[in-house]
C-alpha cells in the first residue's frame, strides 16, 4: 500500500540523519525511513529494488558521500527504466553552481541547500511534503 | 648625139661636178643615173647604187623610207618639192641628214620625161642646228634650276626627260655607282613613250664585268649596235633584248676624276649611230647630273657646317683657329668670354699668346705646335689665363690643318677648363680619404670580395688585425683564406644565407663565430650586399663585419638565465596552481564541513528549547538563544567566505549588462528589508549599461546596498541614493547613504577582507562584504572607492567599462 512505502534518506552525517528523522517526526510523517550512510549503501538499496524489494516513494540524497558520490547514485536511479519516476530531492550543503547544474542534468527533481537553521529545515521538510504530496501524515489525535 | 642627148650630157657633166647627190629616174621610177656625190653622202658608188633593187629608198633611214617613197611618187605625178629633210643611213650605220628637192620633168606635151631627185648633205649644218638646240636645252636646265631642285630625284628627272626628248631616245636613265663600285643602281628612268619615271633597278659588276670595265674607263660608251658591242654585248639577254634596245649611249657622271654614275640613253629599235653633237650633249647632261649631285652634297655639307658651327658656338669648351701666320681667325663665344672679347669684337687686336701663362706659352711654342705640325695633332695638359691673369689648368688639343701639298692652312685648338673636373676629383679624393680613415678606424672590418671562384678578397680594412688577429694584407693574399676563419660549425649556414641573399638581390645579415689567429673564438655579425653592374651581373659583394662577442655571450647567458627562470616560474606556477586547488578544496570543505556541526548545534538547541522548555530555567533558555545567534553569525561568515573565494576562482563572463535590470533584481531581493527599515531608496541610472558579469555585478551592487542600509538604519528615514553616469568610456555607479559615515583615514582599509570599522554589536557583519565588492569590480576591469566623513554618510563608487 502506497501509504507505507518508505523514504530513502542517503546521508552520511549521523547528526543530519537524526535531525531529519526528528523533523519528520515533528511533521508527523509516518512513512518508514530507510537510511543509507554512504554511496555504496545507496547503491545496495537500488540493487535490492532490482531484486524485487519495493522501491521508495522518495529519495532524499546528499551529494558529498563517502565511497560513492551522490551524483553517481542519482545517475543510476534516473537511468533506470523502472525507477526513473521516483522523485529524487537532492539535499546538500553544496551551493556550487556546478553541483546544481549536474544534479538537474542527471534528472534530480529538486535541489535544496541544507539550511543550518533547524527552523528553516523544518520548512524544507514541509515544502517537500506539500510539493510532492507523497508523504503520509499520522493523525494528530489517534 | 642629139640636142636632147647633148643637153643630157651637159646636164650630166654639170651634175657630176656639183656636190649635191643627184639622181635621174625614168617615168616608171627606174633610176637611170646617179652622180658621184652619192658616195660622199651615202658612202656608196654610183654604180653600186644603180644595182640596188630599191634605189634610193633603201638608202634612207628606215624611219624615212615611206617619206622618200612618197617623194618619188609625187615626182612621177609631176609634182615638185624643195628642202625636205630626210635621213640617209650609211652602211656603217651613221646617219646623214639631207635636204631633198625633187621635180617631175614634163615634156611639152605634158608627158612625164623623168624625175630628178637632188639631195644636199645638211648634216653639218644640221649639226650646228642641233648644237644650238642642245645649247638651249642645257641653258634651260641650268636656268630652270636643275641644280637648285629641292631633291636629287627632281634634278635627275629633269635631266632624263630632257635627254629623252632632245635626243629622241626611248629610255634614258641615271644610274649611280655604290661606294664599292660593285653595282649601279637606277635613280631615275624616263620612258619616252609612257612619260613615266621609275627607279630602283640594280646592275651588278659581277655579272657584267665588261660593261663595268668600260665604265671604269671614265669615257663615253657609244654603242650603235649595243647587242654586238663588246662592252654592252653581255647585257643583251637580261636587259637589251627584253626591252628591245638596239643602241646605247652611256655618258659617265664624273666627280673628282672618278666615274660615280652613268647617264644611259637606250635606243628602242635597231642600231643607231650617235653623232658627235649627241654625244657631247649627253656628256653635258651627265656633267649636269654630276653637278646636281655635287649641289646636294654641298647643301648637306653646308648643313653639317652650320650644325658644327652651332655646336662650336654653344660648347663651353674653348675653340679657336689661327692662320698659318699665327694670327687668330676664329674664337667661339666660350673663348671670347674667357679672354674678355665681345661677340662682335675683332680678333685683330688680340694676341693668342696672351692666353697662356709663361710656362704654357713655352710648351705651346716648343712642344704643342711643333708636334701638331709634324704629326697633325697634339694633345695634353696645358694652362690658360683669363684676362685678369689667373691661370687655370686645361686639357688641350692642337690640330694642324694642311692642304694636299702638306702646307699648313691653319691651326685649330680645343681646350677644356679642368677646374671643375679637378675640383670634383679633389672632392672625390677627399671623400675617399675620409672613407678610408673612417673604415680603418671603425671597430670592425669593411671588405669587398670579387665575384670569382672562392670570392677573392679585393679589399679588407685595417680593422682586420684587431678582429681576426691576422693583418689585412695577409687576408687579402688569402693567408689565411677568409672562409677558413669562419667557424666550421657555422660555415654551411652562413654561406647558404649569403648565397640566398645575393641570388635574391637583397642585403644579407648574419651572425657567426670566427677563429682568431690566437685560437680564440669570437662572435661577429656580418652585413653586406651584392654589387651589380649596369647589366645586372653580380661583380662583387661588399660588407662589414663587427665584433659582437660580448653581446652574444651576454645574450647566450641571458637566454640560459631566461630558460632557467621560465622553468622556475613554471614550477612555481604549477605549485601555485596546486596550492590554489588545495585552497579551493579547503574552502569548499570549510563551507560544508563547518556547517554540518553548526546544523547540529542549531538543531539540538532548537530541540532543547522546544522539547524541554519547561525544565529549563529562564537563563538556560537565554544561553540557548545566544548559542543559536552565534550559530547564525558563524553561518553567515562561512557563506561570505565562500562567496569571496568563489568570486576569486570563478571565470567571469563579459556581456553588456543594463544597470537598471541589475538594480531591479537587487532591490526586489531586498524589498522586505527596505520596507521593514522604512528606508527611502532612489535610483537614477537611465539607460546606461556596462560590460560586466551580471551575477558578479549583482553581488557587488547587493553588497553595497546592504552596506548602505546597514549603516543608515538609524537615520530617519534611512536614505539610499543610487546614481549612475557616463564618464568617457567608463560608467560610474554611486551608492550614497545618510548613515554614520567613516573617517577617510580608514579609506584604504575598508575594502580589505575582515576589516571592520565598527563594533560587531553595533553593526553586525562579517567584514567580507566590501572585500567582495572590490574583488568583483576589479576582476571586471573596474575600480572602487569611497567618500565619507564621520556622521556625514558615505558614498561608494564603482567604476566599470561602458
Amino acid at each position: 500500500m502506497n501509504s507505507m512505502r518508505p523514504i530513502l534518506l542517503v546521508e552520511d552525517n549521523p547528526v543530519d540523519v537524526d535531525l531529519t528523522l526528528r523533523a519528520f517526526a515533528k511533521r508527523h510523517l509516518v512513512n518508514p525511513v530507510q537510511v543509507a550512510r554512504d554511496g555504496e549503501e545507496a547503491m545496495a538499496r537500488v540493487d535490492a529494488w532490482e531484486a524485487g524489494e519495493p522501491p521508495p516513494l522518495l529519495v532524499l540524497l546528499d551529494l558529498k558521500l563517502p565511497r560513492v558520490d551522490g551524483l553517481d547514485v542519482l545517475r543510476r536511479i534516473k537511468s533506470h527504466a523502472r525507477f526513473r519516476s521516483i522523485p529524487v530531492v537532492v539535499l546538500t550543503t553544496s551551493t556550487e553552481d556546478t553541483d546544481m547544474r549536474s544534479a538537474y542534468q542527471l534528472g534530480a527533481n529538486s535541489y535544496i541547500v541544507k539550511p543550518v537553521s533547524f527552523d528553516n529545515f523544518m520548512e524544507v521538510v514541509a515544502q517537500i511534503e506539500l510539493y510532492w504530496g507523497v508523504l503520509n501524515l499520522a493523525l494528530e489525535n489517534p | 648625139m642629139d640636142a636632147g642627148n647633148a643637153e643630157a650630157i651637159d646636164f650630166h657633166l654639170v651634175a657630176e661636178h656639183i656636190r649635191d647627190w643627184v639622181s635621174w629616174f625614168a617615168p616608171d621610177g627606174r633610176p637611170l643615173w646617179v652622180n658621184a656625190a652619192v658616195e660622199d653622202i651615202a658612202a656608196r658608188t654610183a654604180s653600186q647604187c644603180l644595182e640596188l633593187p630599191d634605189y634610193p629608198v633603201c638608202l634612207a633611214d628606215s624611219r624615212d623610207r615611206e617619206l622618200l617613197k612618197k617623194i618619188l611618187e609625187d615626182g612621177r605625178a609631176g609634182g615638185a618639192g624643195n628642202d625636205q629633210p630626210l635621213r640617209i643611213r650609211r652602211p656603217d650605220g651613221s646617219l646623214r641628214w639631207v635636204a631633198v628637192s625633187w621635180q617631175g620633168v614634163l615634156e611639152t606635151n605634158g608627158a612625164l620625161l623623168g624625175i630628178s631627185l637632188s639631195m644636199r648633205d645638211q648634216t653639218d649644218s644640221l649639226r650646228g642646228r642641233h648644237q644650238a638646240r642642245y645649247q638651249d636645252a642645257l641653258s634651260r636646265l641650268s636656268r630652270g634650276g636643275v641644280l637648285s631642285q629641292p631633291s636629287l630625284e627632281d634634278a635627275f628627272q629633269d635631266i632624263t626627260e630632257t635627254a629623252a626628248r632632245m635626243l629622241d631616245v626611248g629610255r634614258v636613265g641615271i644610274w649611280l655607282m655604290d661606294a664599292e663600285r660593285a653595282r649601279i643602281e637606277c635613280r631615275d628612268m624616263f620612258d619616252l613613250a609612257s612619260g613615266a619615271h621609275t627607279a630602283g633597278a640594280v646592275v651588278e659588276r659581277e655579272r657584267y664585268p665588261a660593261y663595268f670595265a668600260a665604265l671604269d674607263q671614265d669615257r663615253l660608251i657609244a654603242a650603235p649596235h649595243a647587242r654586238e658591242d663588246p662592252r654592252t654585248r653581255e647585257l643583251t639577254d637580261d636587259y637589251l633584248a627584253p626591252l628591245g634596245i638596239g643602241a646605247m649611249l652611256d655618258a659617265p657622271i664624273v666627280r673628282g676624276g672618278k666615274t660615280v654614275g652613268v647617264l644611259c640613253h637606250e635606243q628602242i629599235g635597231p642600231a643607231r649611230h650617235w653623232i658627235p653633237a649627241e654625244m657631247s650633249f649627253a656628256s653635258s647632261l651627265a656633267d649636269m647630273a654630276a653637278m646636281a649631285l655635287e649641289a646636294v652634297e654641298r647643301r648637306e655639307l653646308e648643313n653639317l657646317r652650320r650644325r658644327l658651327a652651332s655646336i662650336l658656338e654653344a660648347t663651353p669648351d674653348f675653340v679657336g683657329t689661327s692662320g698659318a701666320d699665327g694670327k687668330p681667325t676664329y674664337l667661339n663665344p666660350a673663348g671670347r668670354a674667357l679672354v674678355g672679347l665681345s661677340s662682335d669684337e675683332s680678333l685683330g687686336g688680340w694676341d693668342v699668346r696672351h692666353l697662356y701663362p709663361p710656362w704654357a706659352r713655352e710648351q705651346r711654342d716648343r712642344v704643342a705646335i711643333p708636334t701638331a705640325l709634324r704629326e697633325g695633332v697634339w694633345s695634353g695638359e696645358s694652362a690658360f689665363q683669363d684676362r685678369f691673369g689667373n691661370a687655370f689648368p686645361v686639357s688641350q688639343v692642337v690640330i694642324a690643318h694642311k692642304d694636299e701639298q702638306g702646307r699648313l692652312n691653319y691651326l685649330s685648338t680645343v681646350a677644356r677648363d679642368l677646374r671643375p673636373w679637378k675640383e670634383a676629383r679633389e672632392a672625390l679624393r677627399e671623400r675617399e680619404r675620409f672613407l678610408a680613415t673612417l673604415v680603418d678606424n671603425l671597430p670592425g672590418v669593411a671588405y669587398r670580395r670579387r665575384n670569382a671562384p672562392g670570392w677573392p678578397m679585393e679589399y679588407i680594412s685595417e680593422g682586420c688585425l684587431e678582429l681576426t688577429g691576422y693583418p689585412a694584407e695577409d687576408v687579402m693574399a688569402a693567408r689565411p683564406y677568409f672562409n677558413d676563419i669562419v667557424h666550421p660549425d657555422d660555415r654551411e649556414r652562413v654561406f647558404a644565407e649569403v648565397d640566398a641573399a645575393l641570388a635574391e638581390y637583397r642585403a644579407f645579415k648574419t651572425e657567426y663565430r670566427i677563429l682568431r689567429a690566437d685560437g680564440s673564438e669570437i662572435w661577429v655579425w656580418s652585413k653586406g650586399r651584392g654589387i651589380y653592374n649596369e647589366a645586372g651581373w653580380l661583380v662583387a659583394r661588399e660588407g662589414f663585419i663587427g665584433d659582437i662577442n660580448d653581446r652574444v655571450r651576454a645574450q647566450i647567458e641571458l637566454e640560459r638565465l631566461n630558460t632557467e627562470l621560465e622553468a622556475r616560474v613554471a614550477e612555481r606556477t604549477e605549485k601555485l596552481a596546486q596550492a590554489n586547488q588545495h585552497l579551493e578544496a579547503f574552502a569548499y570543505s570549510v563551507s560544508h564541513d563547518l556547517k554540518a556541526p553548526l546544523r547540529g548545534i542549531d538543531g539540538y538547541s532548537r530541540l532543547l528549547l522546544e522539547d524541554y522548555r519547561e525544565t529549563l530555567p529562564e537563563e538556560g533558555r537565554r544561553f540557548l538563544d545566544n548559542i543559536r545567534g552565534s550559530t547564525e553569525r558563524m553561518n553567515q561568515l562561512i557563506d561570505d567566505l565562500l562567496a569571496y573565494s568563489r568570486l576569486e576562482r570563478r571565470e567571469l563572463s563579459t556581456a553588456r549588462v543594463p544597470l537598471a535590470a541589475i538594480l531591479a533584481r537587487v532591490l526586489s531581493e531586498r524589498e522586505i528589508e527596505i520596507k521593514f527599515l522604512g528606508a527611502v531608496v532612489t535610483t537614477r541610472v537611465g539607460e546606461l549599461s556596462v560590460l560586466a558579469d551580471a551575477d558578479a555585478l549583482a553581488q557587488a551592487t547587493r553588497n553595497l546596498l546592504d552596506n548602505a542600509l546597514k549603516f543608515a538604519r538609524d537615520a530617519s528615514p534611512p536614505r539610499v541614493d543610487i546614481h549612475a553616469w557616463a564618464e568617457g568610456d567608463r560608467v560610474m555607479l554611486s551608492v550614497t547613504d545618510n548613515g554614520c559615515g567613516f573617517d577617510m583615514k580608514y579609506h584604504d582599509r575598508i575594502f580589505d577582507i575582515f576589516q571592520r570599522l565598527h563594533r560587531a554589536e553595533d553593526y553586525p557583519g562579517t567584514g567580507i562584504g566590501l572585500a567582495i565588492v572590490r574583488k568583483a569590480i576589479e576582476r571586471m576591469g573596474g575600480g572602487v572607492r569611497a567618500e565619507s566623513a564621520p556622521g556625514r554618510g558615505a558614498t561608494f563608487y564603482m567604476e566599470l567599462p561602458a
